[in-house]
């Protein structure tokens, strides 16, 4: 896309900062371009999110939850659009597939008597690999397409999942889905904190994992790969890169990183059912990844954050204005699509580079207005 | 069980038939402007809505029809002139993704607007089937489903071949800038290729509704979605493609419902899809490097 | 044709030129390509513009035709200023374009190729009679007018353009290297059809190319564009006698 190559190459230009981990909760400091400068970053961005959650309430803690869930689907949707120029409708049935496979794990790990950590950590395992796995056959399915076309085939599975879900309704739970039994809060913990505040330490954690690692992913050769199949991807061909392998093994990775949020939903909620991912759920993902700005990882935050902020705001005003139960109703969740809907075309036709964009091209002027004043 | 083959069949070619409608409108579209639009299932939508509110208020079935018609053709003028218009054409996903984001406001519009229930469409023939002695054949509404798409096809095939506009809108579509050196106004040609799109999207969003549970905001996603894979199956470029996937792709779902029941056509679709791109990316028909990247 | 316009437009002014071009810049982006670049082409007169690869040529002629914007200066056409005038507009003032690369369209017949040169007057029986006697110039395509544009030869295709063009009524050609390529036979052929044109119908003709000796052969003015500058514009027969010109900028 044009518009994520101008900010990905602003960004090798080095005046916009490769997408840096951390950047979920503060300002960050100067960015510094070695993996152990972005390790400190992301700690220090953990340290201060988790620290954060100590003065939020159950039900912020919970929302804050979801927003780094949904940071782990927006940033593998991020680069996979914006470094490959693959565009997925279909994320969401790659979180599905997460939360499916966390889901059935967990359960079956409770049905053994298996507590601990192993009934923690085993079921996000599992989630990212079946994601990983399932993205690797959309990916092979789908690599060889034009962005259109592509687009179209996820869309299909995004509507296909309650098909899935109903036919195979023993083993998934049908319409409702399944209830989750998860691992709780260690023993250590309970006296100290709220379960709601366990759930977000450990979302946040992660979000944090799926950021350090694309950021990493961007930086390595795979990630230069990658951009040089989006841009050219016969010249990538003549210098022996494999366009079809790059692109499959991108969409592999942006599918695990949906499925471990999708996974991470299925831990904050207990429970996986398919009208969590339907189709608005999935657009909503590209809204995210558009209005954050394309290709940027910390473009996915700002996006994940506006998922869970906007309804929040807007069922606020509807609550608040008086309206009879009917209207609320219709408005109920429509409304929410109807601005998403709206931004995202505002904001692909007069502001392409999206949130980020914005952010970057503010601090430039600020930068340069500082070197003047000192300089005269 | 005994199977009613014919009636299966003739059902089957019926819904193929609406789904080359559909998919000939995306062709349309693409051919005038490449893009692939989206949004078609919402726009198709909105003019069944339309249709509805006419046929319920005036009690005719045909001045909705010609409504859905009317209303998709303004519709399509709209959205090229007001909003496709204004799209980076240098980034081949920015058109796609400002359709999504057309899907989402004319759906929840819709959904504000008029509720998410399922209303039930009105059919101008009754949809049991003609029995022969003992044996069912096809439904009257079928009939009517395939008389009005060849009619359309015709329509479509004698505009694009035999008139002068059909010559320009093709030239403007093949060749954009040595049209415009021969006079050609190309962006009139683009406005009227959404136009005429958006008109033959609405008919077709109109003639499958009554055959599945009614009307609604989302009623045409899946239509959407079954005739994007028959263009992916036929070609983007292809309306002969379209004609032929359409009509293999209806049968085909058909028989799937009839068999493991009609929630599974969905999945059979994505297996399709899966299917065919993994064994043959270039698509069942010639090569098309259109879709390939 | 198109000499309603013609009549009502100049009945009584002197025979000034056709097209009048003064002062014209353009360029792509940043870069600018031609630089204040005057020029005139007299109604019924063929000139041409000859020069090195690069001096600007092709630029210039897609700034007449409107393809791309002037950043400055007057095209003056027929008295008119048509500076901002859009491709389309100018097609239909009389100004007709023939890019270099003869730009058969692949998907369409012959046939419809050069229906399309004549669509915009909207006129299907005149266009008809337009078509076949474009036919009548262009025998050779007569015999492809069911073939595809993507089956046709180097030199039909250039017939095409050409005969294309000329279904548009054109009182201003535009004509870009019509000889590159072409089999020496074959552009004696083009330029004898374009000499006849000239004589039968008055049409002007500005004419871009590499090989100087054969324009200036068909040509009476010589126009020399250098580094998008003219350097010299003179009669033919000058050009051609002005040994240190022609060393300096034309390379024979």
């Amino acid at each position: 896309m044009t518009t994520t190559t101008t900010a990905a190459r602003a960004a090798d230009a080095g005046d916009a900062p490769m997408p840096s981990p951390a950047d979920a909760p503060g300002p960050r400091p100067r960015f510094t371009a070695t993996a152990r400068g972005r390790y400190a970053v992301a700690a220090a961005g953990l340290v201060l999110a988790i620290g954060a959650t100590f003065l939020l309430d159950p039900y912020r803690n919970y929302l804050l939850s979801l927003a780094a869930a949904y940071v782990c689907a927006t940033a593998g949707l991020t680069i996979l659009i914006g470094r490959t120029g693959q565009l997925s409708l279909g994320h969401a049935a790659f979180m599905a597939t997460g939360a499916y496979g966390f889901a059935l794990t967990s359960n079956a790990l409770a049905e053994a008597g298996i507590e601990g950590p192993v009934l923690l950590l085993v079921p996000f395992l599992v989630a990212v690999i079946a994601a990983t796995a399932f993205g690797t056959l959309v990916g092979a399915a789908g690599a060889r397409l034009h962005g259109p076309y592509l687009a179209g085939l996820t869309l299909a599975i995004v509507l296909a999942l309650p098909a899935v879900t109903s036919t195979f309704s023993g083993l998934l739970g049908g319409d409702q889905g399944l209830y989750v039994r998860t691992e709780r809060r260690p023993e250590v913990l309970s006296a100290v904190i709220a379960n709601e505040q366990w759930q977000a330490w450990v979302a946040l954690v992660a979000a944090a994992i799926v950021l350090v690692l694309l950021a990493q992913l961007g930086r390595s050769p795979s990630g230069i790969r990658m951009q040089a199949v989006r841009d050219d991807t016969a010249a990538a061909r003549l210098s022996g890169i494999d366009p079809f392998r790059v692109k499959v093994q991108a969409f592999a990775i942006s599918a695990g990183a949906a499925g471990l949020g999708g996974a991470v939903l299925a831990y904050v909620t207990q429970a996986a059912s398919p009208g969590a991912y339907g189709l608005s759920f999935s657009l909503f993902l590209l809204v995210a990844v558009v209005v954050g700005g394309t290709g940027t990882l910390p473009g996915a935050v700002w996006g994940a954050l506006l998922l869970v902020l906007l309804p929040e705001a807007i069922a606020a005003v509807t609550d608040a204005l008086p309206l009879p139960d009917d209207a609320v109703s219709r408005l109920d969740g429509n409304l929410a699509v109807l601005i998403f809907g709206a931004l995202l075309v505002v904001i692909m036709i007069a502001a392409p580079r999206g949130i980020q964009g914005a952010l970057v091209a503010l601090r430039g002027r600020i930068r340069s207005r500082t070197t003047r004043t000192t300089s005269t | 069980m005994d199977v009613p083959i014919l009636l299966l069949a003739g059902t089957g070619l019926a819904r193929g038939a609406i789904f080359a409608a559909f998919a000939l409108a995306l062709v349309l579209i693409w051919r005038a402007a490449r893009i692939a639009n989206f949004a078609q299932g919402a726009m198709a939508t909105v003019s069944c809505y339309v249709a509805f509110h006419v046929t319920a208020l005036t009690g005719n079935y045909w001045l909705g029809l010609a409504a859905a018609l009317v209303s998709g053709a303004v519709l399509g003028w709209v959205v090229e002139r007001g909003v496709m218009r204004f799209v980076d054409r240098s980034n081949p996903l920015a058109a796609v993704i400002v359709a999504i984001g057309l899907v989402m406001v004319l759906t929840s519009t819709l959904a504000i607007a008029f509720g998410a229930d399922y209303r039930p469409m009105p059919a101008p023939f009754p949809r049991e089937p003609i029995r022969i002695g003992d044996v069912a054949v096809i439904s009257p509404y079928s009939l009517f489903v395939l008389a009005v798409v060849a009619v359309l096809m015709l329509a479509l095939a004698l505009l694009f071949t035999r008139t002068g506009v059909g010559l320009a809108m093709r030239a403007a579509a093949f060749a954009p800038e040595v049209s415009r050196l021969n006079g050609v106004r190309v962006d009139r040609m683009r406005t009227l290729g959404w136009t005429l799109s958006a008109a033959v999207g609405g008919l077709a969003a109109l003639l499958v509704i009554p055959t599945e549970l009614g009307l609604n905001p989302h009623a045409a996603d899946l239509l959407f979605v079954y005739a994007f894979t028959v263009a992916i199956v036929g070609g983007l470029d292809s309306p002969v493609g379209a004609v032929v996937a359409g009509l293999a792709i209806g049968v085909i779902l058909t028989f799937v419902t009839a068999f493991a029941g009609a929630t599974f056509a969905p999945i059979a679709i994505v297996v399709i899809l899966l299917g065919v791109l993994l064994v043959r990316p270039q698509g069942l028909f010639a090569a098309r490097e259109a879709r390939v990247a | 044709m198109t000499d309603t316009l013609t009549a009502t437009a100049r009945h009584d002014a002197q025979p000034a030129a056709l097209l009048e071009v003064s002062g014209l810049v353009a360029g792509y982006g940043q870069g600018e390509v031609l630089h204040a670049v005057d020029l005139s082409v007299p109604a019924g007169s063929v000139v041409a513009v000859v020069g090195a690869n690069g001096a600007g040529k092709s630029t210039l002629l897609r700034v007449l035709s409107g393809l791309l914007p002037a950043a400055a200066g007057t095209v003056r056409f027929d008295g008119d200023d048509l500076a901002s005038a859009a491709v389309e507009d100018r097609i239909r003032r009389g100004i007709v374009h023939v890019p270099e690369g003869r730009h058969a369209v692949a998907e369409l017949t012959v046939d419809e190729n050069l229906r399309l040169g004549g669509l915009w007057r909207g006129d299907r029986r005149e266009l008809r009679a337009d078509v076949d006697a474009a036919y009548d110039l262009f025998p050779a395509l007569a015999a492809r007018r069911t073939s595809h544009g993507h089956a046709l030869s180097g030199g039909e295709r250039q017939m095409l353009a050409i005969a294309r063009a000329l279904v548009a009524h054109p009182r201003l050609l535009l004509l870009d290297e019509p000889s590159l390529g072409l089999a020496p036979r074959i552009v004696a052929e083009i330029l004898g059809t374009l000499a006849h044109l000239r004589a039968e119908r008055g049409l002007a003709i500005l004419l871009v190319e590499q090989n100087v000796r054969s324009a200036l052969s068909v040509a009476d003015t010589g126009v020399v564009l250098n580094l998008g500058s003219v350097v010299a514009a003179r009669p033919s027969a000058a050009l051609l006698d002005d040994e240190q010109l022609r060393h300096a900028y034309l390379g024979f």
